[in-house]
């Protein structure tokens, strides 16, 4: 075995102490070395010199341990590892580089990524060019396809360019003092689909929050439009006050015979139920007594020779009679429910009678009263149209300015006191707290800044163009202190919209928006479809207007909306001289100008106020036109007032006929019970007579004249 | 895991120098307590890779500090609130994050301030208790383990055989 190479060179006091001894750290170890040090002089300076006698380590052992130490003393380099320090610049400078070459493809990819994340459809890209050290991002030709129509794109942007600030990237923000976005068109068509495959495919969570009392509240009252329940207004009210059937209808409330119609409706049918089964029952009893009143009758009582024959009859006539008695019984109690029945029924009929002639009375005078009508309720008829339209117009549009508003405030992050920001509990013991964050410096900025956005739109084939700019768009109003304002415009052939303001997030901010709106040019139509005295509304409108929420989330719209070339028509209704007053009074509007002023509360209560000088003008015209046809009226009610009363009495006429019917069924049955009692005691005294005879001897042909008085009481019995 | 005992082992017992494991352990302290979610953590590796040390103190050290250190996150983040607080400072730290990729580091938040703070506290102490410990280990305590009957008789147990080679506790001195 050989000697480490260490031991072969000679070394000077310096060295030695230095790169030999001052390197052997265990004790042993330094007095193996020294065991074979010897001293001696350098031949041309005379300095010490320290080399080995190699010759003491004979043995393996003491080499091996000589070579294990000089091991251990030449691995001890300095701290720094300088080749690998190297070798890792060399890889990151390569890295750099490869990220330098390659930024646009990874930034496309990155891009792509995302948006094809957020829109859950297929994005492409043209260009990217990301210049990082002259922070600027220009992406161009930019389309992301819809996800529910893939041959279709959702939205393409021409141009974006993004002017970042590269100091605040490194602080994990994202600061542009310049975006533009130009190019922007919709809705165009795609060569190929859109559609993600299935892996990338999100699924979308259809929770959906519950709304705001607010849009709640828009949404009722659009809903209320749509199914016409507030329409409660216009016309229609003055119709009532002419059309007779409403005039009665409001007027029954203090007419009496309803009641007593009603008492008939509710007693008298029971009576004729209870009366046609009376009737049944009395008929059968009836008919078996007449049967065998007539089996007796038909015995001739001179046939008779014996006196056993004649009391055999007799004894059969006593028998009969006594079956007859319950039937006799039953028509006595029965003729006189009938009776009482019967008077209960004529009590009420001239109860009814009675009130139908003061109600008649009544309504005549209440037509003679009719001097003059009330056309104040009539006087908002244009504004009720507008109602309508405005009502639904909010409940259409509005919900997109609700989502666009919650989005705006769910992206400022949470005001935080950083002072006083609680530690989060950890949910396992090795977990880190995550910390605050502190800003320096007056220049902090909040992690999401667009100081200045430029937008251009423009859509050749729809011909709409629009433009606009959104200054100082941020997470975090509170540290940027200022609030985001916006002037938006757009035109699409006359028409054209702007909208400017300010969406303020800061903390108390009041209000949160303001902001100013202008739409012209647009063909209004508001139809009334087939609601009464409603009128439909057409022609050229021009809408203005300020647009306020309040940061208790009240909302407060102030809006002018004028109609020029308008053309104000309505559906023929009754009575046809009011439709008439009505129509030539609209067709004489040509402008149309009204005031909207919508207010909602926090709690969700609803308000509109429209008001319009037209109106006024029609509701004159109408007035004159109609205060001429009072005579026709009072006469329409009065004929009205009859053909009620005859109505009614037909209603109840109608129960008191069936209880009749029903009683007089009954009542011929009665009179048939006591026609047999007749006519079986007329045959007993006959068969008396004829024993009698008998016994005494008498027995003398009876003389008649071919009539027996018992048939001819039998014939009485139908 | 082996290994690294082994190089510790290794380390402790030979003529490599005593700042090897004491720089490791220190450097292993520090990267434990600075949160990883950062610039600076990274960065910090990077030197120590870079740092010719222990790496087996480094991995064992730093994998015992990383379970023991989240214990003291509240001490931690008050301290580093305190310092981002610190009036005197604040122009530093100003000057700091208006240097662009610097705020990468999160040396702003007070997890990363406060642990920070308390590594680069803890560093030299560490390293003197280390090097102490090591210097007394190789002249005092080693040879009096080799040399004491317990360790004799726990050298014929074949496991503490196997380890004993590869640490080679003896230093060589049999």
């Amino acid at each position: 075995m050989k000697l480490h190479k260490l031991y072969r060179i000679s070394y000077t006091e310096g060295t030695f102490t230095k790169k030999i001894l001052g390197k052997i750290r265990i004790p042993a170890d330094k007095s193996a070395v020294n065991r074979l040090v010897v001293k001696g002089t350098h031949p041309k300076n005379g300095k010490t010199l320290y080399s080995f006698d190699v010759s003491k380590a004979a043995d393996k052992k003491t080499i091996a341990n000589l070579n294990r130490i000089a091991k251990d003393i030449t691995k001890q380099k300095g701290r720094l590892n300088i080749t690998s320090l190297a070798l890792a610049v060399i890889v990151l400078a390569a890295v750099i580089l490869a990220v330098a070459l390659f930024r646009n493809v990874i930034a496309r990819k990155v891009i792509t990524a995302s948006l094809e994340g957020a829109f859950g459809a297929k994005c492409e890209i043209a260009t990217v060019d990301l210049g990082f050290f002259d922070t600027r991002m220009h992406i161009a030709g930019l389309s992301v396809a819809s996800k529910d129509k893939p041959m279709k794109n959702l939205f393409e942007i021409g141009d974006f360019l993004l002017d970042f600030d590269l100091l605040e990237l490194t602080r994990a923000k994202l600061v542009a003092d310049e975006v533009k976005i130009t190019g922007i068109t919709w809705n165009t068509d795609r060569t190929t689909s859109g559609e993600l495959p299935p892996k990338k495919q999100k699924k979308q969570d259809a929770r959906e929050a519950a709304p705001n009392p607010i849009l709640a509240a828009i949404l009722s009252e659009a809903g209320k439009v749509s199914s016409g329940i507030s329409v409660d207004a216009g016309l229609a009210a003055v119709q009532d006050q002419l059309d007779p059937v409403k005039i009665i209808e409001r007027e029954r409330a203090n007419l009496s015979s309803p009641a007593i119609t009603k008492k008939i409706s509710e007693t008298v049918p029971q009576l004729s139920e209870k009366w046609e089964a009376k009737s049944v029952e009395a008929r059968k009893l009836a008919d078996t007594s007449v049967e065998k009143v007539k089996g007796l009758s038909s015995i001739n009582v001179d046939s008779i020779k014996t006196i056993e024959e004649a009391r055999k009859l007799v004894s059969e006539i006593d028998t009969a009679s006594k079956a007859l008695n319950d039937a006799i019984s039953f028509a006595k109690t029965t003729s006189a429910e009938a009776s009482r029945d019967g008077k209960t029924v004529s009590t009420l009929t001239a109860e009814a009678e009675a009130a139908l002639k003061a109600d008649q009375e009544r309504l005549v005078k209440l037509a003679d009263k009719i001097k003059s009508f009330d056309l104040d309720a009539g006087k908002g008829i244009v504004s009720s149209a507008f109602n309508t339209f405005i009502v639904s117009t909010l409940g259409a549009y509005y919900p997109y300015f609700d989502k666009g508003l919650s989005a705006f405030r769910a992206s400022q992050v949470a005001k935080k006191n950083e002072r006083s920001q609680p530690l989060k509990q950890k949910e396992n013991p090795i977990e880190r707290l995550p910390g605050r964050n502190f800003s320096f410096g007056s220049a902090s900025l909040p992690s999401v800044l667009f100081r200045s956005v430029e937008l251009s739109a423009h859509d050749a084939a729809v011909g709409i163009s629009g433009e606009g700019s959104i200054k100082n768009l941020t997470n975090d109003a509170d540290r940027l202190g200022k609030p985001v304002s916006f002037d938006l415009s757009a035109k699409h052939g006359k028409m054209g919209e702007t909208v400017t303001g300010i969406v303020d997030a800061r903390t108390g901010a009041e209000p949160i928006v303001d902001a100013a709106f202008d739409v012209k040019g647009y063909k209004l139509s508001i139809d009334s479809g087939s609601e009464a005295g409603m009128p439909s509304i057409a022609g050229n409108s021009t809408i203005t207007g300020k647009l306020f929420v309040k940061g208790t989330n009240e909302v407060q719209i102030r809006s002018k909306i004028a109609v020029a070339n308008a053309k104000l028509s309505i559906n023929s209704f009754n009575p046809a001289f009011l439709y008439r007053a009505s129509k030539d009074a609209l067709a004489n509007v040509r402008d149309v100008t009204i005031s909207a002023t919508v207010d909602i509360t926090p709690e969700g209560n609803f308000s509109l106020a429209l008001g319009t000088d037209v109106d006024e003008k029609i509701n004159r015209a109408i007035r004159d036109s109609v205060s001429g046809k009072i005579a026709e009226v009072k006469a329409s009610v009065k004929k009205e007032a009859y053909a009620y009363v005859e109505a009614e009495r037909k209603k109840y006429f109608s129960h008191v006929n069936e209880f009749t019917a029903s009683s007089k069924k009954s009542l011929a049955a009665i009179q048939d019970i006591k026609a047999g009692e007749k006519a079986l005691a007329t045959k007993k005294s006959e068969a008396e007579k004829r024993v009698t005879q008998l016994l005494t001897g008498k027995i003398v042909p009876k003389k008649t004249d071919g009539k027996n008085p018992v048939n001819s009481l039998l014939k009485k019995i139908p | 895991m082996f290994s690294y005992v082994k190089k510790l082992l290794a380390s402790l017992n030979s003529n490599s120098h005593p700042g090897d494991v004491a720089h490791a352990v220190s450097c292993a302290l520090l990267l434990a307590f600075v949160p990883k979610s950062n610039l600076l953590w990274p960065f910090l590796f990077l030197v120590t890779i870079f740092m010719r040390m222990n790496k087996g103190a480094f991995f064992l050290s730093f994998l015992l500090f990383s379970l023991i250190v989240p214990f003291a996150d509240v001490l931690t983040e008050r301290l580093g609130y305190a310092i981002l607080q610190t009036d005197f400072l604040y122009p530093v730290f100003t000057a700091m994050y208006n240097v662009p990729f610097v705020g990468l580091t999160r040396f702003n938040n007070t997890m990363v301030a406060g642990s920070l703070a308390i590594g680069a506290a803890l560093y030299v102490p560490t390293y003197i208790a280390m090097r102490t410990f090591i210097t007394s280990w190789r002249s005092r305590i080693q040879p009096v383990i080799v040399k004491s009957k317990i360790y004799k008789a726990l050298c014929q147990i074949p496991l503490v055989k196997l380890v004993l080679k590869a640490g080679d506790i003896t230093g060589g001195q049999k």
